[in-house]
């Protein structure tokens, strides 16, 4: 048995996903342009269409243990290292932040933060209920399309 | 629309693999402590042996001749993916430099390991299911890796 639940792993998602809502909104509130604001309000949008999502998924798992998976010890242990590495790693995380001066460093931010998105659904998906699996992918398509136009909105700038 | 064809898709990962095992063997070099000289030797070894199933799977590719297979989203995620985080210019001479600092060599191989993870996830999804396991078991020993790396770090502290 899993020593990971689905809703524990859920409530990150949500924490991910509030996060990433603000720093698009406070983007949004510093753009330059009119197609720079729409631009990082639909990121906002869909950042907290996907918050909604995932709270509704957690209200259904609940804090079940999750259903057993080939290789669990080895998605165990990594899962809880990349929590601990990536997604509540403080210090790298305010490195990052400190980073972000402009525009263009806070582009940079957002397409790392939506890999570390993606690589961290990828492996919640193993811990949903199968039936489950397609609204993490969907979420999972919409975060690619995230970081394919900051990369394009990055060249443009 | 991305610059890259998916048999280069491919071949990247071929090269991400080429560079891993370069890096964990100046690592095996540089330290004096040999158990660590041990683990390096282990990696490099088991990322050349990853190196040889990409290029085979490539190669494979290469004559199947169905890139009209692949759709454009993925090929202009995965081509973002190349330009911004494998390409990283920036990235590649700190790379570099990392080799001669034990803890900061191991932040950049533990940063590596996880954006191999989530770029060989994409390359899984788009193989034949009969070649699907080959780098599926890459991907977990990409995992080990990580977990491994995040455990050398802690205990240097």
């Amino acid at each position: 048995m899993s020593l990971l639940s689905a809703g524990e792993l859920l409530k990150f998602a949500v924490m991910i996903e509030e996060n990433g809502e603000k720093f698009y909104r406070n983007w949004a509130a510093k753009a330059q342009n009119d197609e720079q604001k729409s631009f990082f309000t639909r990121l906002a949008d869909e950042e907290i269409k996907h918050k909604h999502m995932f709270a509704e998924l957690k209200s259904i798992v609940g804090d079940q243990p999750a259903d057993d998976i080939e290789n669990q010890g080895l998605y165990d242990a990594y899962l809880r290292t990349f929590s601990e590495e990536v997604l509540f790693n403080e210090k790298s995380k305010e490195a990052e932040k400190a980073a972000v001066t402009d525009m263009k460093s806070a582009v940079e931010f957002a397409m790392k933060q939506e890999l570390d998105s993606l690589l961290f659904y990828t492996d919640l998906k193993n811990y949903v209920p199968k039936k489950h699996e397609d609204a993490v992918e969907k979420i999972k398509q919409e975060e690619r399309r995230h970081f394919t136009d900051l990369a394009v909105f990055k060249r443009d700038l | 629309m991305s610059r890259y064809t998916p048999v280069e898709i491919f071949e990247f990962a071929v090269r991400i693999e080429e560079n891993g095992e370069k890096f964990y063997r100046e690592l095996a070099v540089f330290t004096q402590d040999p158990q660590l000289r041990g683990i390096f030797t282990y990696l490099a070894d088991e990322e050349a042996i990853h190196r040889t199933t990409f290029a085979r799977i490539a190669a494979e590719l290469e004559n199947a001749a169905d890139a009209h297979a692949y759709p454009p989203e993925w090929l202009a995620y995965l081509g973002a993916f190349v330009d911004h985080v494998i390409f990283n210019k920036q990235k590649m001479g700190m790379e570099k430099q990392s080799a001669t600092d034990i803890h900061s060599a191991l932040e950049t191989a533990i940063a590596t390991e996880l954006e191999s993870v989530l770029y060989y996830q994409e390359l899984k999804a788009a193989v034949a299911p009969d070649k699907q396991h080959l780098i599926l078991h890459i991907i977990d020993e990409e995992r080990k890796h990580f977990v491994k790396l995040a455990e050398l770090k802690k205990n240097l502290k």
